[in-house]
């Protein structure tokens, strides 16, 4: 799977999670840029990330993520 | 020795005199001296060796995680037996009596065996330190980081003498080179320092003792003190928590900046909340985080809380069930974090699981309360708005209050069947001023709360330090001598006074 595709699947994962089909994320996406994503939503977002890769992330990854592409760093780490 | 008590600012002054005089390298020994000093004169010999018992145990069980990555098996075994090990310490402690009574509880309704209360005393600070070195075991088994090698360097971070009063609960990697670093004098940093501890000193003296004596009053006969004087105490404590709790931390992290070594805030300002989310996040941050971390987000995360989701998208919708398992998690979190204040159903109910039940109901009818904004035509993003949530947030926070500060849970009870007493006029004919504070304590209590409410409004803008270190000399002066006279002359020491202890550092 490419970056891109990545992208594609994760961006359906966050219109999902935050229920807004305008949501378009990049690599320097932060929680500060998305409408309701706080600390309660984070947790759940993780969790649809994963079910959408069938990856696992770990608790260290969990809580010290900076931004969207450390994110997919991880997912591209994962899968291939 | 209490933070508040001249033996305390005797001992910080005479510390960092020796900081700044000794060689660079000597400073985080001689921190480590000091930390281990404060521990025995509060908490006497044995404080010293349990915080040493932990300290050590979770240093080794780290080296060995750490050193065993690709055997899941000794790393398991080596992480469950140190965690349990240390959380058994603080069960035994602080909370076997709340099994004691429900085995006691459960053995009544079958006629069978009463158990008697055991008495221990906790080792001083075991609530906090437990948590902040529990907190590196966990990142360490997480691999969120190497395990440290350094022995002196591990050793003053888990010990540092301030936090073990009241917190706050900090994460290894952001403070370890604080408190092995060289420190260097710094004036304004000193001057900064000093101010911060005796604003601490003033919200603790001049405010939170004076509001206590209310409190006490009421709280101690609310069969006399009922209706309005229930409500008004109540306010009252969330006042007097307030600025015990806050006023410590202000000690705490002054005497942190003193030495050059930056603490994370603890509070911020949270009675300008407009949730009651956003005033958990602004209230006892440290503590809101560590259990967000290490327990919401490990709960949330297992398997059987997806499973749970997906039963709950299938039965309830997908929009209204992917936040069951939010829920139940907020419960097991609230529940724990009421636990922690006490292993007491007034803790676990009015510091716990009330405000779980809040923010539930405000997450259910989230789109409904929008509604119904947008029915009557609220501007929501006016002041007046936004002052009406701040109050009803401050109104929900203290209805858990009444349980925390009351007696029991019990009691707190009878004291809501007693607040039904319509009493308002007592404003009008002066009955707060029989509630243990004369007439001229009332006002300074007054004066001293718009001081807070001026001081705390120019926080929401910036630095206030910074901003009166920009001022004049003269005005500069006049404003700390000033702030310093009314510690002097107005702290509530009370009659045959004993340094009195911080709130928190009873848990």
């Amino acid at each position: 799977m490419t970056r891109e595709e990545v992208y594609v699947q994760l961006n359906e994962v966050f219109r999902d999670v935050f229920d807004d089909e305008d949501i378009v994320v990049t690599d320097e996406t932060t929680a500060d840029d998305v409408e309701d994503w706080d600390s309660l939503e984070h947790i759940n977002l993780i969790v649809a990330v994963e079910r959408s890769f069938k990856i696992k992330f770990t608790m260290g990854e969990t809580t010290s993520m900076k931004n969207v592409g450390e994110m997919v760093d991880i997912i591209m780490s994962r899968i291939s | 020795m209490s933070l508040i008590s001249f033996q305390y600012l005797f001992f910080v002054a005479g510390l960092a005199i020796l900081y700044y005089i000794l060689p660079g390298k000597t400073q985080k020994y001689l921190l480590f001296a000091a930390d281990y000093l404060f521990l025995y004169l509060c908490g006497g010999l044995k404080s010293v060796l349990f915080l040493l018992l932990t300290s050590v145990s979770v240093y080794l069980g780290a080296l060995i995680i750490g050193k065993n990555k690709d055997k899941p098996i000794t790393r398991n075994i080596t992480f469950a037996s140190v965690f349990l090990v240390n959380t058994g310490f603080l069960i035994c402690f602080k909370y076997i009596n709340f099994f004691v009574n429900s085995a006691n509880q459960i053995s009544g309704l079958f006629e069978g065996r009463q158990f008697d209360a055991i008495t221990f005393i906790a080792p001083f600070g075991i609530s906090f330190y437990t948590l902040t070195i529990l907190g590196y075991l966990i990142d360490v088994f997480w691999k969120k980081y190497e395990p440290e090698k350094d022995f002196s360097k591990f050793m003053v971070y888990c010990s540092f003498f301030p936090q073990l009063t009241s917190g706050p609960i900090t994460k290894y990697p952001e403070m370890v080179e604080e408190f092995s670093a060289v420190h260097r004098f710094d004036l304004k940093t000193a001057e900064y320092a000093c101010q911060r501890i005796l604003w601490g000193f003033f919200k603790k003296l001049v405010i939170s003792e004076r509001a206590a004596a209310l409190v006490n009053t009421v709280y101690a006969d609310y069969e006399t003190y009922s209706g309005f004087y229930i409500v008004f105490a109540t306010l009252m404590f969330a006042l007097q928590l307030y600025t015990d709790f806050s006023g410590c931390m202000d000690i705490v992290i002054g005497t942190a900046e003193l030495l050059g070594i930056r603490l994370p805030e603890n509070f911020r300002t949270p009675f300008y909340s407009e949730t009651e989310s956003e005033f958990w996040r602004r209230w006892h941050i440290s503590l809101g985080t560590w259990f967000k971390d290490y327990l919401l987000y490990t709960v949330i995360k297992t398997d059987a809380f997806v499973s749970l989701g997906d039963k709950a998208k299938a039965k309830f919708g997908k929009k209204a069930g992917k936040k069951v398992p939010t829920y139940f998690g907020l419960l097991i979190l609230w529940f724990t974090v009421g636990f922690w204040h006490g292993g007491l159903w007034k803790y676990i109910f009015g510091s716990g699981l009330i405000h779980c039940f809040y923010m539930i109901i405000s997450m259910l009818f989230e789109n409904q309360f929008k509604q119904v904004n947008k029915f009557f035509g609220f501007n929501t993003e006016s002041f007046s708005f936004k002052m009406f949530r701040r109050i009803r947030t401050t109104l929900l926070v203290c209805s858990g209050f009444v349980f925390f500060r009351a007696e029991s849970f019990m009691t707190a009870i009878d004291m809501y069947k007693k607040m039904g007493t319509f009493n308002l006029n007592i404003i009008a004919t002066g009955g707060v001023t029989a509630l243990g504070l004369e007439y001229p304590d009332l006002i300074v209590l007054i004066l001293a709360v718009v001081l807070l409410f001026v001081i705390s409004h120019l926080q929401q803008t910036g630095s206030v330090r910074d901003a009166l270190s920009a001022q004049n000399l003269p005005f500069r002066w006049i404003c700390y001598i000033g702030l310093f006279l009314i510690v002097l002359v107005y702290g509530q020491y009370g009659p045959g006074y004993n340094a009195a202890s911080f709130i928190y550092q009873n848990f």
